[in-house]
C-alpha cells in the first residue's frame, strides 16, 4: 500500500507540474500497477476538473479599497484615541492579572503567618 | 515562509498598504479554494471577503511559529467554511453550470459536450467526500502547492498527506463504480 502511495503523491506531483519526470513503477507488483493505474485515471481526471477559477475583476478591486479603507479608518481611530494596538493591550492585561495573582498570593501568605502567630500566642 | 514574506506580515501589522500586497498575493488563491468548497461565486465572494476581513482584524495576532502566512490565511477560510455549512445544515451543491463556464472557456466546443458528463460525475463524487478530503484535492490540483505546504495548512506531515491522497482517491474510485454516480 505504503509504494502505491508513494507512486501516486510522486505523479500527482509530476501532474500539477512539482515533478521532475513522470515516476517508475516498475518495483511495484503486477496487481499494484494494476490498481495504480485505476488511480493514476482519477489524478488525470481530478486535474481536468479542478482547473483553477479567478474571481470577477470588478469584486476583487472592490473588495481591496474596501479593506483599505476599513483599515485606514482603523489605524486612524487607533491613533487618535491614542490606544494600543492589540498585542501591546494584551500584554498590559496579562501584566495586570500576574500583579493581582501576587496580590493575591501576598495576602493569603500574610493572613496565614498572621494567624500562626495569634495561634502561636495562646 | 521567506524573510521577504515575513517582513511584509510585519509591516501589514500596521501599515495597510502591506496588507494589500499580501491581499493582492493571495486573494486569487483563497477565491479558488472557496468557490470549490461552497459551490457558487455569490457566497465564495462573501466568504472569501470575510476571510480577509478577519485576517485583517487579527493580523496582530499572527506569529510566525514555522506556519507560512498563507497556511494561516487558508486556515481561516476553512473555519469560516465550517460556520457556514453548519449554518446551512446542507452542502451546498456546486453551480456545474458555473463551474463549467469557467473551465471551458476557450475550448473546442466538441471537447465541452465530451467532458461534460465526465465533470459532473466526478464533481458530484468530490462533494460528497468529508470536508478535509475535498480541501486536500482542491489545494492540490487547482492551487497546486507541495505536499509540505499542504501538510502545513491541514496539520498534518507529508508523509500522512501522502496516504490521504491515496485513500481520497480510492473512495472516489469506489463512489465512481457506484451505478448512481
Amino acid at each position: 500500500m505504503r509504494k502505491i502511495a508513494e507512486a501516486l503523491a510522486a505523479y500527482i506531483d509530476y501532474l500539477v507540474g512539482l515533478g521532475p519526470t513522470c515516476p517508475d513503477d516498475q518495483q511495484l507488483t503486477p496487481a499494484d500497477r494494476a490498481q495504480l493505474e485505476v488511480l493514476l485515471s482519477i489524478a488525470d481526471q481530478l486535474k481536468r476538473v479542478l482547473t483553477p477559477v479567478a474571481p470577477r475583476p470588478d469584486f476583487e478591486s472592490r473588495l481591496r479599497e474596501s479593506l483599505l479603507a476599513a483599515a485606514v479608518q482603523r489605524s486612524t481611530l487607533s491613533g487618535r484615541n491614542g490606544r494600543a494596538p492589540g498585542l501591546v493591550r494584551r500584554r498590559w492585561v496579562l501584566i495586570g492579572a500576574a500583579a493581582g495573582s501576587l496580590l493575591s498570593m501576598a495576602g493569603i501568605i500574610t493572613a496565614v503567618i498572621l494567624r500562626q502567630r495569634s495561634v502561636a500566642r495562646l | 515562509m521567506s524573510c521577504d514574506e515575513y517582513a511584509l506580515v510585519e509591516r501589514a501589522k500596521t501599515d495597510p498598504a502591506a496588507f494589500g500586497i499580501l491581499y493582492e498575493r493571495y486573494v486569487n488563491k483563497i477565491y479558488n479554494y472557496v468557490y470549490y468548497r461552497v459551490g457558487n461565486h455569490y457566497d465564495a465572494e462573501d466568504l472569501t471577503a470575510r476571510t480577509f476581513y478577519r485576517a485583517m482584524n487579527h493580523i496582530g495576532r499572527f506569529t510566525q511559529r514555522g506556519v507560512p502566512f498563507s497556511a494561516w490565511l487558508y486556515r481561516i477560510a476553512h473555519n469560516l467554511m465550517a460556520n457556514w455549512h453548519r449554518d446551512r445544515q446542507r452542502h451546498q451543491v456546486v453551480s456545474l453550470e458555473d463551474v463549467a463556464a469557467h473551465i471551458q472557456h476557450g475550448e473546442e466546443p466538441q471537447h465541452i459536450a465530451e467532458d461534460q458528463e465526465e465533470r459532473e460525475q466526478l464533481l458530484a463524487a468530490i462533494r460528497c467526500l468529508p470536508a478535509e478530503r475535498q480541501q486536500l484535492l482542491i489545494l492540490k490540483f487547482s492551487e497546486g502547492l507541495s505536499n509540505a505546504e499542504i501538510g502545513q495548512i491541514m496539520g498534518r506531515s507529508e508523509g500522512a498527506i501522502k496516504s490521504l491522497y491515496y485513500r481520497t482517491l480510492l473512495s472516489l474510485r469506489e463512489m465512481l463504480q457506484q451505478p448512481n454516480h
